[in-house]
């Protein structure tokens, strides 16, 4: 049985999404509220310092990494994954699939998976990005540069997980892991946005491939 | 009677919870979902692959897991955190029928 993303989506979707008892935290960060910290800090930086905009978006990123380790990394193992989407998994491809589909349901845009080659790179697009549409709504189109910080991260965070970290054999998700899924190793992926609406492209597309094959 | 089932996984969660994994002796039937104490909310969603629960105990615990499966996963309250082996065994025994 191949991943049904639609099936998953309708699932997840259905999902009642609970925080604990003294209110919600997490599941339902609103997404304006995080665009406009994102880019009030990314266009902070750029006005302080020339090399501004890629320190913000080195640390913006950093975020995704850390938001896809906890995220995807906490629903890969969570027990909703086993009722949803693990019945649907036959391999390794099979987990990255999920994920994207799990992800079409949490509100960042609808992502589509242009090409998955196993262990070596993830390319996926999305014509309606969160991070672009508010960027988009609040300030001017960029001349250069995507936005989207959060999603590509997110993407190779995927990535990591799968293919560097093997989540598969369910590990703690401790910060030794993070460690050595994110920052050790030429094996490890990294994400770019290659296209983002915010520079006039019609979608946004990030691939995430070992830091060693985008020399 | 069970004294104590075995933990899996044990975690501190995110604002101050405590989510223990407990292996049980059998298969959880859907007649042991409504053995649990002071539910406030009891949910089968059994529409997915795997029928998933949910069962909300303010001030006690988040009880989740998948029916026909030994593994449970009991997010423990802030309240009681400091004895939240003892609730999430005792979620454990409530849901088996042996509390």
């Amino acid at each position: 049985m191949a991943i049904d993303s639609a099936k998953v989506v309708s699932a997840v979707s259905g999902l009642r999404l609970v925080g604990n008892e003294d209110g919600l935290y997490l599941t339902r960060h609103y997404a304006d509220y995080y665009n406009r910290i994102s880019f009030a800090f990314l266009h902070h930086m750029e006005r302080a310092d020339p090399g501004g905009f890629a320190k913000a978006r080195k640390a913006l990123i950093e975020t995704g990494h850390l938001c896809g380790f906890n995220t995807f990394g906490g629903i890969m193992l969570s027990q909703e994954w086993e009722a949803v989407v693990a019945p649907m998994i036959e391999t390794r491809e099979d987990w990255v699939r999920g994920m994207v589909a799990v992800v079409n349901a949490l509100g960042w845009g609808r992502w589509e998976t242009k090409s998955l080659r196993p262990a070596e790179e993830l390319n996926v697009t999305c014509a309606n990005s969160y991070e672009s549409e508010g960027y988009l709504r609040d300030y001017p189109q960029r001349p250069d540069g995507g936005v989207c910080f959060l999603a590509t991260g997110g993407v190779s965070a995927i990535m990591n997980l799968l293919y560097h970290g093997d989540i598969t054999t369910r590990p703690q998700r401790t910060e030794d892991y993070y460690q050595k899924i994110f920052a050790a190793g030429d094996n490890r992926f990294e994400g770019r946005e290659i296209a983002c609406r915010a520079s006039g492209a019609p979608r946004c597309e990030w691939v995430a491939r070992p830091v060693q094959r985008w020399s | 009677m069970v004294l104590s089932y075995p933990v899996a996984t044990s975690r501190d969660c995110f604002g101050g919870e405590v989510l223990i994994e407990v292996t049980l002796p059998r298969g959880i039937e859907r007649a042991d979902l409504e053995r649990v104490r002071g539910a406030a909310s009891l949910e089968v969603l059994d529409g997915f692959p795997r029928p998933f629960f949910r069962i909300d105990v303010p001030g006690r615990f988040l009880l989740t897991g998948l029916l026909l499966t030994t593994s449970v996963r009991v997010t423990v309250r802030q309240v009681h955190r400091d004895r939240a082996f003892e609730v999430a065994q005792e979620a454990a025994r409530e849901l088996m029928g042996e509390a």
